[in-house]
């Protein structure tokens, strides 16, 4: 057995260490050393496809190539985990569903319009799980525009999220009740039902891409659950950073139970709910001021 | 002078670092002189600075500048300031850069009642790996304190010095688990098995000791501990079973037999040795599944067949459990059998593949049967393992697969038609080329190339014209394949083909065809539209090694495109000459970092140009500065060595000094 070898192109520390930097510059994911031989291992084939012999050519080909966004989106497809299934920390959906959503629907009664973000969505199963939760309270929102967009930086994973069907390793935090209310058995897979496709948009978005972000919009949750922790601590603030000018003011941010904005920032205030911790944006101070208070603090004193 | 030095000194003490950095910048340039001691006193000072910055100036100056015997008692001093951690890490920086210089001194300071000191003193003895410290290091076994002691143990192993194995035993079997578990350690990595009937006791007699003995006989690689080892690979505490598993295998790796590692095994467990290495491999972190996956293999038992298939699904471990069944088919290829009675594609997609490898007649009939799968992968893979069977009568079966609708089972079926060439007829394949139907005569295009069908070229070069962009692809590739004079004809005419990619792999094919008069064409192509062709094509002229290609090459470095532009550098590396290194010596400065690290690279093919390198020693991107250190491997010129060995001490890039570290030692 010690006669076989897998065989893959070597990949230089100097060269890894540039890849890594540019990954990163990109969209935020960071390799740590140890992860030379795991690129090396998955992005070998990489260098056949492109008709590249060293991984310092294909360096230069991400680097300068027209083509380098669609190739780092690939990179990105073949190295990041997507794992993730139906009622994640559940925990975080009932505070969702009983706290946040009973306080917005009296925050956004004029507008009758509700935004949440799925962002780093993968194959879509928590944006449709919010959109479950928000089919469940449809008597308390009914007439209202429920929006719900999931993003991720990976196309492929994207595809599996718009198709909508999932096999068993999807549900292991799913109760009957939902499988049976929102899906549909196709054979050993399930479909999720229109009526909750219908609730939920998905795009492809770059999170450090802030051009293309500012087309989100604004929203009055974003959830980023378990997609930070593989981001370089500049990128997490860029991140954050981002989610913060995103949100309406009095806005949440449900982060993974693992994550926090400790030295990430300091924009954003804890908010102990009932059933779990989260990050809300702070809501502007409402300020009325007669026209004499206002002359009094611009020229100070007496002086008119 | 005195006066300057005062005003040094006042500025030293500002509150804003900028100003503190540039007084001791100022220090720069005294050089031996009578106000050495004050300037020596200010560095240590500066040393001392809350801001990492101005210590670093301070280093520096140190280094550069000033004989070791002139501050090291002062920097050794500093070990002392136990409130100031910077000063400390300052001192200890300082120390382990000097290496070897230090050692004397650090002996004479390590005569404190200041534990911290000593152990600061051990810790960079450890890093600076002098034998001439071995005595100290000895000494400090016996210290007073803790974790003096343990330092040194941890660092004895670390020098890796035999002749301290026997004191190393003794602490072992010693009461003081401090110290007894880095001796563990050290044993192990100093490798010499005299330490191993030692290891083997205290794994009976000390379970606390347990997992540093299992790693440190799993270093030694010595088949005596087999049995005394394995048995833990049960053990209640993960981390101990999970290090028998990794030092099992690492004992296999080691060059013990098979036979011997799977006797060791079933002495140990009897009938339940694949249920305990499957139990192991799924408690397991990364390393100890893959340990296991490698030791389910040498069991050579079937019922090892459906986990290990389970844990192919990761991909992580994908690899070792194709080891692991090519194995057990080469011992035994019925082994594999039970594998092929399922549906389930994947499974079918291994097993084939492993099959495939080990090319026993006895899949032959299976293989032949899984052609017919409706998974395209099964297919494919099965007819490459036919090929390897050798079977020629299975050749009318493989030209089937030439129309398969899906282009891996076509490809897979060219490539294992091409191996069982004798089958084949070159005017069948010429007939095909008639055909309506553009898969078989793309596919039979890439035959002709791939079994080397020389008498075929006309007919493939005839394909060059087909309207299907496929077909004229093919064409190009089974005429690179060929490379005969009348092949890189052809080829000739694709480089003006209206499909980028065919004029790519034209250009690529027509730089291993050694012949002189594509140079000009390949220089036209150098402007081509597409970055990529014009990339290939300085590529293909690099390869050429014709001096003609120069000027064109040159032209190319004002490109706004980096791809193309280093490309260009990389051929004119290739080809020499005054005007290709004149033109490299122009793009050294350029702003982009990619195209300035690859002409340091390119000059290194030209004679006496490790000056011009090492102007690029100190510049700010490390990545170039890896460049440079790699350009000026193999040279033997003393003053670039010395140089380089008197920045090393300066640089702090991890992946710089590696590099430097492996030019000094070479």
């Amino acid at each position: 057995m010690r006669d076989l070898k897998e065989e893959y192109v070597h990949l230089p520390e100097d060269v890894f260490r540039l890849m890594r930097d540019l990954i990163c510059e990109f969209c935020g994911l960071f390799f740590d050393d140890d992860s030379r031989y795991l690129l090396e291992k998955r992005l070998s084939r990489r260098l056949k496809i492109r008709g590249l012999i060293t991984f310092r050519d294909y360096y230069r080909y991400l680097l300068y190539d027209r083509n380098k966004d669609e190739e780092l989106a690939e990179i990105i497809d073949i190295l990041t985990v997507n794992e993730t299934y139906f009622f994640r920390e559940e925990k975080q959906f009932k505070a969702f569903s009983d706290e946040i959503c009973e306080e917005l629907k009296a925050a956004r009664s004029e507008s009758r319009r509700i935004k949440v973000w799925s962002a780093g969505c993968a194959s879509g199963e928590e944006a449709y799980t919010i959109a479950m939760m928000m089919l469940e309270k449809s008597a308390s929102f009914a007439g209202w525009d429920i929006e719900i967009l999931g993003s991720d930086i990976n196309q492929r994973v994207l595809q599996t999220a718009r198709r909508g069907v999932y096999r068993k390793n999807s549900f292991r935090g799913i109760d009957d009740y939902f499988l049976n209310k929102y899906f549909v058995k196709e054979g050993e897979s399930y479909r999720v039902k229109d009526d909750v496709k219908r609730l939920v948009n998905f795009s492809c978005l770059n999170l450090l891409d802030p051009n293309k972000v500012r087309f989100v919009g604004q929203m009055d949750v974003i959830f980023c659950r378990n997609v930070l922790i593989y981001f370089h601590p500049q990128a997490k603030k860029k991140a954050i950073d981002t989610f913060y000018q995103r949100l309406n003011d009095g806005g949440y941010l449900m982060l993974g139970h693992a994550e926090s904005l400790m030295n990430i920032s300091t924009a954003f205030a804890l908010k102990h709910l009932k059933n779990d911790m989260v990050y809300q944006r702070p809501k502007k101070p409402v300020v009325s001021m007669s026209n004499d208070s206002l002359l009094k603090m611009v020229w100070g004193g007496g002086n008119k | 002078m005195i006066n300057y030095l005062s005003e040094v000194e006042k500025r030293l003490g500002a509150l804003d670092v900028d100003i503190r950095r540039d007084a001791v910048v100022k220090l720069r340039g005294y050089r031996a002189g009578q106000d050495t001691p004050d300037v020596i006193r200010l560095l240590v000072t500066a040393m001392q600075d809350q801001s990492w910055r101005v210590r670093k100036a301070a280093v520096e100056i140190l280094f550069e500048e000033h004989p070791v015997d002139v501050y090291i008692e002062s920097v050794i001093k500093l070990l002392y300031l136990e409130d100031n951690a910077g000063a400390r890490n300052s001192a200890i920086e300082v120390l382990i850069k000097l290496g070897k210089k230090a050692t004397h001194f650090l002996i004479i300071a390590f005569n404190t009642p200041n534990n911290d000191v000593r152990k600061f003193i051990i810790d960079v003895i450890g890093e600076i790996c002098d034998k001439e410290a071995l005595p100290l290091l000895i000494r400090a076994l016996k210290d007073e304190d803790e974790n003096v002691k343990a330092s040194a143990v941890e660092h004895l192993g670390a020098l890796k010095e035999p002749t301290v194995v026997d004191v190393l035993i003794e602490i072992l079997k010693g009461d003081d688990l401090w110290t007894a578990y880095p001796a563990a350690d050290a044993l192990g990595r100093i490798g010499n098995k005299r330490a191993v009937p030692a290891l083997i006791e205290t794994l009976k007699a000390n379970k606390t000791l347990r997992e540093p003995s299992i790693r440190a006989l799993g270093r030694l690689g010595d088949p005596s501990a087999l049995p005394h080892m394995v048995p833990f690979i049960e053990d209640k505490t993960k981390a101990v079973k999970h290090e028998a598993l990794k030092s099992t295998e690492a004992i296999y790796s080691s060059g013990v037999s098979e036979a011997e590692i799977s006797s060791a095994i079933k002495g140990a467990f009897g009938e339940r040795a694949v249920d305990v290495l499957v139990e192991g491999a799924w408690s397991g972190r990364a390393e100890a599944r893959a340990a296991a996956i490698v030791l389910l293999g040498l069991m050579n038992d079937e019922r090892a067949l459906w986990p290990l298939i389970d844990m192919s699904r990761d991909d992580d471990y994908a690899w070792n459990v194709m080891r692991a069944l090519i194995y057990m088919g080469r011992n035994k290829p019925s082994a594999l059998l039970p594998l092929f009675n399922t549906d389930d594609p994947f499974v079918l997609r291994f097993v084939c593949e492993a099959a495939s490898d080990v090319a026993s007649p006895e899949y032959r009939d299976l293989l032949v049967r899984l052609l017919s799968h409706e998974d395209g992968h099964v297919r494919a893979i099965a007819a490459t393992g036919i090929a390897n069977i050798g079977d020629i009568n299975i050749v009318p079966r493989l030209k089937e697969l030439l129309s398969d609708p899906y282009a891996d089972v076509q490809d897979a079926a060219v490539k294992a038609l091409a191996k069982l060439k004798d089958g084949v007829s070159l005017d069948e394949l010429t007939e095909n080329m008639k055909s309506s139907d553009p898969v078989l005569k793309r596919n039979s295009v890439l035959l002709i190339g791939e079994a080397g069908f020389i008498d075929g070229v006309p007919g493939v070069g005839f394909a060059l014209k087909d309207f299907d962009v496929y077909v004229r692809r093919a064409a190009v590739q089974a005429l690179s394949k060929m490379k005969t004079k009348e092949a890189c004809k052809y080829l000739r005419i694709a480089l003006t083909d209206e499909d980028p990619s065919i004029r790519m792999a034209a250009a690529s094919s027509l730089g291993y065809s050694n012949r002189p008069e594509y140079v000009e064409p390949l220089c036209l192509m150098l402007s081509d539209n597409d970055d990529i062709v014009s990339v290939a094509a300085a590529r293909a002229l690099g390869a050429l090694e014709n001096r003609k290609a120069v000027p064109s090459l040159i032209e190319m470095l004002a490109s706004k495109n980096g791809f193309v532009v280093t490309a260009a550098i990389d051929a004119l590396g290739r080809l020499g000459g005054d005007d290709a290194k004149t033109a490299l010596i122009g793009v050294l400065y350029s702003n982009d970092k990619e195209v300035k690290r690859t002409a340091i690279r390119a000059l290194a093919m030209f004679k006496d140009t490790e000056d011009i390198a090492l102007k690029f020693l100190k510049d700010d991107d490390w990545a170039t500065r890896v460049a440079v250190v790699e350009s000026l491997t193999g040279t033997k010129k003393e003053h670039v060595r010395r140089e380089v060995e008197r920045v090393f001490d300066l640089e702090d890039d991890p992946v710089v000094r590696r590099a430097m570290e492996s030019f000094i030692n070479a």
